[in-house]
């Protein structure tokens, strides 16, 4: 195929990244081009079998409203839902499933095929090819050329990587895969601040030699929500148990004598790892007053004997792990299937890139997924569906489409990766979004439903769903707003045997659900027996109730920002000229290069006295073109 | 939550925009909508219609204990004639920072907030009020009080009293990752603390944030006033020199030594802080009248509990300096008075315990009550702190008390069951307002404090 094929996207790479950024770009009826070593490979989860939790099931339901396939192939392969922080405040609750991995690959694979305007290439890909500062195509390892008129590159862990089980590393990306090679080497020498980072996973287990009857099983929720709008509301497969088990101070003692044989502890691995994924060395060593540590035996599926241990990810050598594995209750006789190991991997420092993805200094190139600095499926595929999206837009001349950080999880990802960069692999929590109570689950249709729509990303028909649930919520909430509550003896007695207070006078539905005890199921043992809802749409009403003084704070926050947000910094401004700037801040606006002045406000260093000095600059040059650039900030 | 906040064009911004430091007049602007009604609270302005750039004479009122603390004219500004663009107040009090540090505390009370350096000139800016010319200037002003500022910054993160509110960041910060982590690693069983302990940390940040409120002594001078001693032997003229300050006869002024037995005490207003004065019985070893001994013993128990003492002597008769010696362990300043000057000079030695002498003619003279507020203005009003730093601290008070009150809140929360996820924000921004005094800016911080405190990870 010299030469000979030309596309308007090639995407480089099939994992959860590459997938979104493929399907986006066919949603959007460009010719797409996935180029991948192993097309059997594509949507392999790398680590963990489990798709979703806090925040990360957040961005599933976002992807999944901008059309998507991570929800659907999520929903199809679940073998356990958990609804986490069940016990929390609605605000907090987030969505996890536990997949059977090979069905859940085998999905994304059929999918992909299924897809009108994809071509699935088997290639590595060696170097992208330039013209000018554009980039226009890839070149694979037997020196064949694809053009293309933009690029997405998502190659995860796989760049110049080294993977450890002991002291000695050998080339490769994930377990049974080889690294690629020449890509990030080529981005260096274009100019690009190429680091690495690293990343670990545990040993996984064969399930016959594990004595589980001594173990304490775990079992998913009874009641399934699926994380697409277009899921069937019923799980697809059997589900199945996890067992809990704990490390023990003989666990422990084989760890620390054995220490000078984990790459990290020798200086071996440079690349920093992350701190909520530290490896079962680390623990030990960091938390050296606990003499025992969680971990959870999780099913890699429905026909595999492959049990993944949670909690335990190590990088010491093989016959190590057996040893101290053997210390776990439960695991006395056991046999590992594959041995945990670290890898180590070249990824691209994100503020190089533009909120569109694109990177600063070449056109058309886009990055996604992990080798942005992510961790983990869902950080993957949100960039994926982002990139995928404005590679379409680069190529149609359009402005990028960008969301803001009071819209989507995403948005909030997207711009911290931007103006912070990070120094360890990111992985998305709850925290790091200042608007968390309005970022939910429950209200993503309504969130990202109509930008989806006008975008072309899913039909027209979904209108009539975001506005039936609206219509729902409405009518709820007049509902309870209406009803009454009158203070009969039973009504007083079930009242304090919920641990809440005694009526004084009749009250509505909607009184008695602002009280924190009462909760939405509690309405129905106090007689409240107007219709059934769906559980999303009672529990967004529960919040809206709840919780209106916070959101209406957090709403009116956002309005004050929307100003900022709105306001354009040019791409080319010298920073050095504006003044009343510190050397400081001159460096950091100029390295960052903030897209608005409220991305600028959030770079740490830059004072509020800067923001206000770069405003009177605007002025001055007289740009008067924020209300025309405001149609790229949907 | 990033600092444009700060730049909100919608808030009430207030500022001493006459140089800072004692001068006759001050002028405080105020600018934002809300302006007036703010004005109106601390004037209890009342019904009266207001008509815009008027001069009105009013009492400037602490909303606290409802009482006045000066007098003086104030003047309403609409939109479009005022100097930001907005709708403006100006007040002009009595220039002493004391004065106009009470004025701010009331305003940013009542939900002003002091101003960011060339905030008034960049909001006139923003309004159309200056030409593009004029913002040249407005960058300079920027350029340059933001480094005055910044050494500002430095000055007050060097204190001991930053020391201590980095101690309470810290324990927030703490609060809030246990709080955040319970959160986020809902799947790790992590062991996070009890509500009862965050509960108690909570309770104990705000209870030492009272503390620094409370122990400020700018606080206690304009809570509890100025507590004055006079004293000297019998016959020095302790009593003409209160009745002439209190401009009443409220002791008995007479030949006779030994008049005054119980204490006396008046008070008068200096600038906006209330001075108290107490005339004892004059001091002398050998009484044999058991009253006048009781009275001695009053006067001597009052040194140690007054924030300055005037010795008061007559040089014509003859001192017993050793009676007075205990003054020299004493705590607290003292200040020398001779009088009966129109009597003649008589060279006496001055006591070194005293900060400083004078020599008074005639104690019943205006000029004798002019030098003893003089002296007293010096002391305690005047050493205030100066320019900007004058605001920081009105500033840091406003942000700290309002730490405190968002404490109080999520406590009150706690109590009610609340989900975490609000008690959080609560908690969120009291350590906003706790780095804000400190110049610090909310980063990373709790994510950095849950991976250290807790074994998160697969
Ligand atoms: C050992 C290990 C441990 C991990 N631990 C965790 C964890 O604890 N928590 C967590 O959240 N996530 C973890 N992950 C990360 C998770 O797997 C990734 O974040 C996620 O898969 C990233 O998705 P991606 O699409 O960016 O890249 P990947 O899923 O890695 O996919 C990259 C794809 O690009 C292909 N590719 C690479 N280079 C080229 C090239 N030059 N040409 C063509 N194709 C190329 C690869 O073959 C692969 O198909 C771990 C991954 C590994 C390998
Ligand atoms: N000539 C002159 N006489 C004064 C002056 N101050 C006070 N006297 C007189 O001194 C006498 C004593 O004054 P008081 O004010 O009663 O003195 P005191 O210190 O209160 O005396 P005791 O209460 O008796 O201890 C009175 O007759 C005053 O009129 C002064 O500055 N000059
Ligand atoms: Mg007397």
């Amino acid at each position: 195929m010299m030469g000979q094929d030309h596309f308007d996207i090639i995407v480089v790479g099939g994992g959860h990244a590459g997938i979104e950024a493929v399907a986006a770009a066919d949603r959007l009826g460009k010719r797409v081009a996935l180029v991948t070593p192993d097309i059997s490979r594509i949507g392999v989860m790398s680590c963990n079998p489990a798709i979703g939790g806090l925040a990360k099931g957040h961005m599933v339901r976002e992807i999944d409203v901008l059309g998507g396939v991570m929800g659907l192939a999520a929903d199809a392969c679940c073998i356990q839902f958990k609804r986490l922080n069940a016990s929390k405040g609605p605000a907090v609750r987030g969505t996890r499933m536990q997949e059977d991995k090979d069905l859940y690959a085998r999905f994304m694979l059929n999918y992909l095929r299924a897809l009108p305007n994809v071509t699935l290439i088997q290639g590595e890909v060696k170097a992208v090819i330039l013209e000018g500062t554009r980039c226009v195509g890839v070149v694979l390892h037997d020196g064949a050329q694809i053009r293309s008129r933009a690029v997405v590159l998502t190659t995860g862990t796989f760049m110049n990587a080294i993977m450890y089980t002991g002291l000695k590393g050998e080339e490769g990306g994930r377990a049974g895969e080889k690294a690629t090679k020449g890509l990030s080497d080529q981005l260096r020498s274009l100019g690009f601040d190429v680091r690495r980072l690293k990343t670990g996973t545990p040993a996984r287990l064969d399930r016959n030699s594990i004595r589980w009857e001594i173990l304490e099983p775990q079992k998913g929720d009874d009641r399934f929500y699926p994380f697409s709008f277009r899921s069937p509301k019923q799980v697809q497969l059997p589900q199945v148990l996890c067992y809990i088990s704990r490390t023990t101070p003989e666990t422990h003692d084989i760890i620390r004598k054995n220490l000078h044989l984990s790459p990290m502890f020798q200086g071996i691995i440079e690349g920093v790892g992350p701190r909520y994924c530290p490896s079962i060395e680390d623990k030990v060593t960091r938390f050296s007053d606990r003499d025992s540590h969680l971990t959870f035996l999780e099913p890699e599926g429905l026909n595999t004997n492959s049990i993944y241990l949670q909690g335990i990810s190590t990088s010491l050598p093989a016959e190590i792990q057996d040893q101290f594995l053997r210390t776990i209750p439960g695991l006395e006789n056991v046999n590992v299937l594959r041995y945990g190991y670290a890898v180590e991997y070249d990824f691209i420092v994100p503020t190089q890139i533009f909120h569109s993805l694109e990177t600063r200094y070449i056109k058309n190139l886009f990055l996604a997924g992990q080798i942005n600095g992510t961790s983990g499926y869902e950080e993957a595929a949100a960039q994926g569906i982002l990139a995928g999206i404005n590679a379409v837009r680069a190529i149609e001349n359009k402005p990028p489409f960008i969301l803001t950080r009071d819209q989507a999880y995403m948005a909030v990802l997207v711009d911290d990766l931007v103006t912070k960069g990070t120094n360890e692999p990111y992985r998305m929590l709850t925290s790091r979004a200042e608007h968390r109570l309005v970022l939910r689950e429950d209200n993503t249709l309504d969130r990202l439903g109509e930008i989806s729509i006008k975008e072309g990303l899913v039909s027209a028909d979904l209108m009539e769903l975001i506005l039936s649930h609206r219509q729902k919520r409405e009518r709820l909430l007049m509902e309870l707003g209406t009803h009454k509550l009158t203070p009969k003896q039973w009504v007083q007695e079930m009242l304090v045997a919920k641990g809440s207070t005694p009526l004084l006078k009749a009250v509505t539905y909607e009184e008695i659900l602002r009280r924190p005890e009462i909760s939405w199921q509690d309405l129905y043992d106090l007689g409240w027996n107007e219709g059934l809802y769906e559980p999303d749409i009672a529990e967004a009403v529960e919040i809206e109730v709840k919780y209106s003084g916070y959101i209406r704070r957090q709403n009116e926050l956002i309005a004050q920002m929307k100003r900022y947000e709105e306001m354009l910094l040019p791409e080319n401004l010298d920073y050095s000229l504006v003044r009343g700037l510190s050397k400081e801040e001159v460096e950091k606006l100029s390295t960052v290069r903030p897209r608005t002045l409220a991305q600028a406000s959030r770079i740490s260093g830059v004072n509020p006295s800067a923001i206000q000095c770069l405003m009177v600059y605007l002025k001055m040059l007289g740009k008067r073109n924020y209300e025309g650039s405001r149609e790229q900030c949907i | 939550m990033s600092q444009i906040t700060k730049l909100r064009e919608h808030d009430v911004i207030c500022a001493l925009s006459t140089p800072a430091g004692v001068s006759g007049i001050a002028v405080v602007r105020v600018s934002g909508p809300g302006s007036w009604e703010l004005a109106r609270t601390i004037t209890k302005w009342g019904e009266q219609e207001i008509v815009p750039r008027q001069t009105y004479l009013r009492w400037f009122y602490d909303l606290e204990d409802g009482e006045p603390f000066d007098q003086g004219l104030i003047v309403f500004y609409q939109d479009k004639s005022s100097y930001t663009g907005q709708e403006s107040v100006e007040f002009f009090p009595h220039g002493s920072p004391v004065i106009v540090e009470r004025l701010l505390f009331q305003l940013c009370q009542k939900g002003a907030r002091i101003a960011e350096p060339g905030e008034f000139t960049f909001r006139a800016f923003l309004n159309g009020r200056l030409d593009l010319v004029q913002a040249e200037g407005v960058l300079h002003v920027i350029e340059s009080q933001s480094v005055e500022q910044a050494k500002q910054g430095l000055r007050h993160l060097r204190g001991v009293y930053s020391q201590k509110l980095s101690m309470l960041e810290q324990q927030l910060v703490r609060v809030l990752a246990h709080m955040e982590a319970d959160i986020d690693f809902a799947l790790e069983n992590l062991t996070t603390a009890s509500q009862e302990q965050l509960r108690e940390w909570m309770t104990s940040v705000a209870v030492q944030l009272d503390e620094m409120l409370q122990g400020a002594q700018k606080g206690r001078i304009l809570k509890e006033g100025v507590h004055v001693l006079l004293m000297g032997p019998p016959n020095s003229g302790n009593s003409t020199l209160l009745n002439n300050i209190l401009g009443e006869e409220k002791a008995i002024v007479s030949p006779i030594a030994g008049t005054t037995r119980d204490v006396i005490e008046g008070s008068i207003l200096i600038e906006g802080v209330r001075f108290y004065f107490y005339d004892t019985a004059g001091i002398r070893q050998n009484s044999s009248d058991e009253i006048e001994g009781v009275g001695i013993k009053k006067a001597l128990d009052l040194t140690r509990r007054v924030d300055l003492i005037f010795l008061i002597l007559n040089p014509h008769v003859d001192i017993h300096f050793s009676e007075f010696h205990f003054l020299t362990d004493l705590n607290v300043p003292v200040i020398t008075l001779f009088t009966h000057r129109d009597l003649g000079e008589r060279r006496v030695s001055t006591p070194e315990y005293s900060l400083s002498t004078h020599w008074i003619s005639n104690l019943k003279s205006d000029e004798a009550k002019a030098l003893v507020v003089g002296l007293l203005k010096e002391q305690f009003l005047t050493r205030c702190p100066r320019d900007l730093s004058l605001m920081v601290h009105v500033h840091q008070e406003a942000a700290l008390q309002k730490a405190r009150e968002h404490l109080k809140v999520a406590v009150g929360l706690m109590d009610q069951h609340v989900g975490t996820e609000i008690i959080s924000l609560e908690v969120r921004e009291a350590l906003y307002c706790i780095q804000k005094v400190l110049g610090k800016h909310f980063d990373d911080d709790i994510l950095d404090q849950i991976f250290s405190e807790f074994c998160i990870g697969k």
